[in-house]
Order: C-alpha cells, then sequence, then structure tokens
C-alpha cells in the first residue's frame, strides 16, 4: 500500500461523513425538542406525583398516557395507534391544545418546550402510583406505538 | 512502533485492496441499512451518533495496536461495522421491551453519548480527530516499512 492511500481515504471519508451529519441527520424540526437528546430518550424517570385529579383527568388507578397533540388527530394510521397504546389496559387520554386544562396538564407532567414555543405535541406516562415516569416531545409518534408500549408496559 | 514487523499474514491480507474493497462494501451495505431502519422511526440522531462513536473508537483501537503491536490491526472496516453494532444494542434491546438506563453506557456510552455538548456536529469532530490521529501513525508506519502491506 502506498503511504499516501490511508490519508487520501480519510479525505473522501471526511467529507462523506461530514455530508452526512450534517446534509442527512436533520436538525430540531418546528414540534421538536431543541435538545435532541431529551426527545425520545426512552429512560424512565422518577418525575413529580401529580394529584389524584389534574384538569379533570384522573390518575392512580391505572397507567395513563396523555397525549399532547395541537389538533385532534384522525384517521386509520391513528385509530391502529390508539389501539396499540390503549390495548394492555392503559387509559389513553388525548390532550388537544385548545381543550381547557391543556396547559395545566402539560406544565404538570413537565412537557418540554418545542423549538416553535407553542404547545407541545408529544406524550407522558404516569404510573398507577401517579408518578410521572416519562415525559417527550414526539411530533412523529404515529410512527412510534411500539415506544409507547415499551414504557407502559415497564411501568404497569 | 517497530519499522521491521511488516505484520502477521492475516493482517496483511485485511490490508490488501480487494479485502478492503469488500470490507468498504458490506460497511456501506450495512450503514445503509441500519441508517434506514433508524430514519423510518424519526432517529437519524441516534444513529449518527452511536455511527460516531464507533468510528472513533475504532480508530484508537486501530492506534492502540499500531502502537503496542508495531503493526496495523486486522480488518479495519469491519471493526467500526462491530462496534457500531456493539454499540447499538440497547437500542435492539429497547425494541425487545426494556427501556433505556444507565447501565446501558457500557455500550460505548450509549445513553451519555447523546448529551455531549454539540450533539452529532461535536461527535463527528472528535471522530475525524480519532482517525486523523490514527492516519498519522498509519503513514509514518507505512513509510517507515517502506510499504509492507
Amino acid at each position: 500500500m502506498r503511504w499516501w492511500v490511508p490519508a487520501a481515504a480519510t479525505a473522501v471519508l471526511a467529507i462523506v461523513l461530514i455530508g452526512v451529519v450534517i446534509g442527512l441527520v436533520r436538525p430540531p424540526g418546528p414540534l421538536d425538542d431543541p435538545r435532541p437528546a431529551y426527545q425520545r430518550d426512552g429512560i424512565l424517570r422518577d418525575g413529580p406525583v401529580l394529584a389524584r385529579e389534574v384538569a379533570g383527568v384522573p390518575f392512580g388507578e391505572r397507567t395513563v398516557v396523555l397525549l399532547f397533540e395541537r389538533d385532534a388527530p384522525t384517521g386509520a394510521e391513528w385509530e391502529e395507534w390508539r389501539q396499540d397504546v390503549s390495548d394492555d389496559g392503559v387509559d389513553l387520554v388525548l390532550v388537544p391544545a385548545s381543550v381547557d386544562g391543556a396547559s395545566a396538564l402539560a406544565a404538570a407532567v413537565g412537557m418540554p418546550v418545542p423549538v416553535d414555543g407553542g404547545p407541545p405535541v408529544g406524550y407522558a406516562v404516569v404510573d398507577p402510583d401517579r408518578q410521572v415516569r416519562y415525559a417527550t416531545l414526539d411530533p412523529k409518534y404515529l410512527l412510534n406505538a411500539f415506544e409507547v408500549d415499551v414504557i407502559t408496559g415497564a411501568v404497569s | 512502533m517497530s519499522a521491521r514487523d511488516p505484520g502477521s499474514t492475516t493482517t496483511a491480507r485485511s490490508w490488501h485492496p480487494l479485502s478492503l474493497s469488500i470490507q468498504l462494501a458490506v460497511l456501506v451495505l450495512a450503514e445503509i441499512a441500519l441508517f434506514q431502519t433508524y430514519g423510518a422511526h424519526d432517529a437519524r440522531f441516534h444513529w449518527a451518533a452511536h455511527f460516531l462513536v464507533a468510528v472513533a473508537t475504532a480508530a484508537l483501537v486501530l492506534l492502540a495496536v499500531l502502537l503496542v503491536r508495531g503493526s496495523p490491526g486486522r480488518y479495519p472496516l469491519l471493526l467500526v461495522l462491530a462496534l457500531h453494532l456493539f454499540a447499538m444494542a440497547p437500542d435492539l434491546i429497547f425494541r425487545a421491551g426494556a427501556p433505556h438506563a444507565l447501565w446501558m453506557d457500557v455500550f460505548l456510552g450509549h445513553i451519555s453519548v447523546h448529551y455531549l455538548p454539540g450533539g452529532d456536529t461535536a461527535g463527528l469532530a472528535i471522530a475525524l480527530v480519532a482517525v486523523g490521529a490514527y492516519v498519522v501513525a498509519l503513514t509514518r508506519w507505512l513509510r517507515a516499512t517502506r510499504n509492507p502491506m
């Protein structure tokens, strides 16, 4: 091997790597967490313990998934997601940003604020002891129903 | 670093242009598949973080082998792929139903790497510095041994 081959190959590698990381790994979008590490990190947390009722939503009997959305989702993909998430004895509560109490719920569970500063799109998981175990933005949550199942399966 | 030891036959074979071409093809095809898998779940950030850690670690391992043994390590590009698969193992565990936990840092910092200030851009810089360090050492070795591979 010629002595200059590794350097030349590395120069090409560097160009490709820079292109992939800068060009293909997209930066956070307007609905994403400005801190990518904190979005869908998959780590259970010992978050705050909620009151037995917050903004009309009861906690403490079963695992509750609070889905925060800006507009109520519709369609077959949503129906499939809703079925997947709630078929394990989990209470799924849809919280559109327009309903009374949405802000109070988001604050209570510690939902992050997205890049655009608007209401969160994502979900929080509250265990049967009313403790918040997970709260993440996820504007593409319909792609990732299995992630919710993993989290709820671990806390139920 | 020894300038006399050209390395074992296996080492020389793994650095043969044909072997490097095959390793590169395997690495690229596997990484494209992994990138698409992560991308389908809106997780390119995670793919990049673990891949860059694997690149940096592979470079440091190869540098250590070169310095200690006096000849290049074997199958350098397959080492990158193997380390990437190792680094992403917790994601397979997650897929099997177990949430992430801090102990998973044993997989090349699987958890902590995401919190690196500067994110993937910083990871890219670290990987390129590590690769650069290895290439400097390898180039010096190649010149000293007058093209043993």
